[in-house]
């Protein structure tokens, strides 16, 4: 489904992403934790291209792009594949609700007007969005807006959906609204790759955790075996301090 | 080649003798300028309605109309204009004799009076209130708030803007040899008119203007940007 | 201030008003495609180019109008005669026009970098996640959005290009004040300055219709951004 191989990544000296090998199934709900400035962020916008990678393979449904030799057609094509939730929503300003939404299907997809409102209002609908589909970004709160970054990404129908801690911009009861949605579409068998401090989710939502620190993935398992179990001595400190409340001994 | 370089060297060495000069007009359009500005500034805050009308409609007229034609109308309705005052102290002036100087610092320090009132307006409101309650909660006068915390920042935004202006006004009394001021441009011309070089002069007037409004452009970025850290 | 006399040249006067709209126009249109040009050449950092672009620029922010405007006047032919052009085929429109679309352009460009730099780096990365092309994201997402974010700076050097042109007289062109400086020698010294003041008047008329027709695109263009 995904399949990323030997993928490096840096700014000039400094190498944010090392030999990251990462295998995602179909139905997969993927957190990515570790800590901030470790190129979580970086690893998922490889993936569409949003930066590009210095070397490695990306391989998205069987379209394989070596990214030393990759072109724009290739890129595009890539992108086609996945949909991205950004952590500041990133919805087009000057489109409504409804039209963020059905520009992809429209312009990218070439489906028609009609087409691309039915399915549109399907996804906003889902999110509880249903109401404000004239309105401007700019007329919506935080929740909100990351709720329609959820539909427009859902309404492409990806066969990964990236999401880049879509939460931190929310405040809790919206941060929990935001996780909710994404339960649901866990629930419905999407395939999400999701960077997030949200450990709740990655605990009891997802299926697979990925722990990575210092550009390298340090350990992969299932979120018992990370949260519980971890191999590594690395991941057993991270968690450890995931649990400590305040430095109140 | 076409342009005869060794002229355009050698008029420059000629026009430069008007530099002085020059920036010695453009200090004192500056000066008078802000003044003049600062007064209408505080005008303005009065918001006195008629009045506030009134100058808005003189701001938009001042604006809109192009600086040449502010002076010809100078030149031709300031003698009229200050022949009563004149008369006053006994003299009189010929048309064509009213000094280019007092036609040229009229109508510039009229247009930089508007302008500067809009900056220093700007200034003020450029100053963040919660600086002001800063400076209250730690029981700070009006005076010394004034002194500490408003002046300086006021001026790290202005300064900035007056600096600019005066660039500006060296540029714009390009035009005041349509009056007969010498300056820059106008010691171009004499130039020129001497030599029958016109393009050599006129190049010798820019590069002139190239390199002063460049050397001061980056002295005062360089002040622009010390005023910044106080912020 | 002689009204009636006022009343009589306002025709003559505006009877030169095409030749003050034509060039504007023309200047305008050629200096905004420049301008683009240009401030896309310096944001991408085009290697020799911007250099190049960054001396114009310094050259033209530092020196009056015009002196560019002699400077194309006495130059042009000279430096068109080596390509067989004879220097009779330039005439005062032409000489203004290269004159102030030369002298407008970096003012242009000035304008247009700092809303292009302006605009985030999400509204690109949101528009390529969906898999639109480069050309796609520009025209839909990102162009609409430049549009009004650039529209007040470029009011104010719309109308400092029609002040501009108000020096185009001194080589001699007859517009707006060619023709106003043509009356002034006819009427032999009297009424200077009502002549003059018809003509400001016409030109604030211009200078206001043009602030309120960018205002109007303004505020219909930019009802979505706040």
């Amino acid at each position: 489904m995904l399949q990323l191989d030997h993928i490096y990544k840096s700014y000039g000296d400094h190498h944010v992403l090392k030999d990251i090998n990462l295998h995602v199934d179909q139905g997969d709900v993927v957190s990515l934790i570790g800590p901030s400035g470790t190129g979580k962020t970086t690893l998922l916008r490889t993936i569409n291209y949003l930066e590009p990678a210095d070397k490695g393979t990306i391989t998205i449904n069987g379209i394989s792009v070596n990214t030393e030799k990759a072109k724009q057609s290739d890129i595009i094509k890539l992108r086609r594949q996945t949909a991205m939730v950004f952590q500041n929503y990133s919805l087009f300003r000057n489109k409504t609700v409804l039209e963020n939404v059905t520009e992809g299907l429209t312009i990218v997809q070439g489906k028609s007007k009609e087409e691309a409102e039915e399915i549109a209002i399907r996804e906003i609908s889902r999110v509880g969005m249903a109401d404000n589909v004239d309105k401007y970004p700019y007329q919506l709160s935080g929740g909100q807006q990351q709720r329609i970054g959820i539909a427009r990404a859902m309404a492409l129908n990806p066969s990964v959906i990236l999401l880049d801690e879509p939460t931190s911009s929310l405040d809790p009861e919206r941060s929990a609204e935001v996780m909710r949605i994404l339960q649901n579409l866990a629930e419905l068998g999407t395939t999400m790759l999701i960077t997030t401090h949200e450990m709740e989710f990655a605990k009891h939502v997802s299926n697979k955790v990925v722990f990575m620190e210092n550009g390298h993935i340090v350990e992969e398992g299932s979120p018992d075996q990370i949260f519980q179990n971890p191999v590594e001595e690395r991941t057993r400190q991270f968690v450890r301090k995931l649990e400590k409340p305040l430095n109140v001994d | 080649m076409i342009i005869d370089w060794k002229i355009v060297i050698e008029t420059m060495g000629i026009i430069s003798t008007a530099v002085p000069r020059t920036l010695l007009y453009a200090v004192t359009i500056l000066f008078f300028g802000i003044l003049l500005g600062a007064v209408l500034a505080w005008i303005e805050d009065k918001k006195i309605p008629v009045v506030q009308q009134i100058i808005n409609v003189i701001r938009s007229y001042i604006r809109g109309v192009p600086l040449i034609v502010h002076l010809f109308i100078m030149r031709y309705a300031m003698p009229g204009i200050a022949a009563p005052f004149l008369a006053v102290f006994g003299l009189t002036r010929e048309p064509g004799q009213f000094p280019a100087v007092v036609i040229v610092l009229t109508t510039y320090i009229a247009l930089e009076a508007v302008i500067e009132a809009q900056n220093i307006r700007s200034a003020l409101y450029s100053i963040d209130s919660s600086q002001i309650d800063a400076g209250k909660s730690i029981g700070m006068s009006n005076t010394q708030l004034t002194k500490r915390v408003i002046v300086p920042q006021a001026l790290a935004y202005a300064v900035p803007l007056f600096l600019n202006a005066f660039l500006k006004i060296i540029k714009a009394l390009s035009l005041a040899f349509t009056v007969g001021l010498v300056e820059i441009l106008a010691q171009a011309q004499v130039a020129a008119a001497l030599s029958f070089s016109y393009l050599e002069a006129y190049i010798a007037a820019a590069l002139i203007y190239w390199i002063l409004c460049g050397f001061l452009s980056v002295i005062f970025g360089r002040v622009s940007k010390k005023l910044q850290y106080y912020n | 201030m002689d009204i009636g006399f006022m009343i009589d040249i306002f025709p003559v006067i505006l009877s030169k008003l095409p030749v003050t709209l034509y060039i504007f126009t023309v200047t305008a249109v050629i200096s905004l495609v420049l301008g683009v040009l240009m401030a896309f050449v310096e944001l991408k950092r085009v290697p020799v180019l911007k250099q190049i672009f960054d001396i114009y620029s310094s050259f033209v922010r530092s020196t009056p109008g015009i002196v560019h405007i002699f400077i194309v006047y006495y130059g042009l032919p000279v430096f068109l005669a080596p390509f067989g052009i004879s220097p009779s085929a330039i005439d005062r429109l032409t000489s203004s026009i290269v004159a102030l679309v030369f002298y407008t352009v970096a003012f242009i460009s000035a304008v247009i970098k700092p809303s292009i730099k302006a605009m985030p780096q999400s509204q690109f990365d949101a528009a390529a996640s969906v898999g639109m092309t480069r050309w796609q994201s520009l025209r839909r997402i990102i162009i609409p959005q430049l549009v009004p974010m650039t529209l007040p700076s470029l009011t104010n050097a719309m109308v400092d290009l029609l002040m501009d042109t108000s020096l185009l007289f001194t080589i001699g062109l007859t517009d707006l004040m060619g023709q106003a400086n043509i009356l002034v020698s006819n009427t032999l010294g009297i009424n200077q300055v009502e002549i003059f003041v018809t003509v400001a008047l016409i030109y604030w008329a211009l200078s206001s219709m043009i602030t309120a027709v960018m205002r109007f695109f303004e505020k219909r263009l930019a009802h979505y951004l706040r």
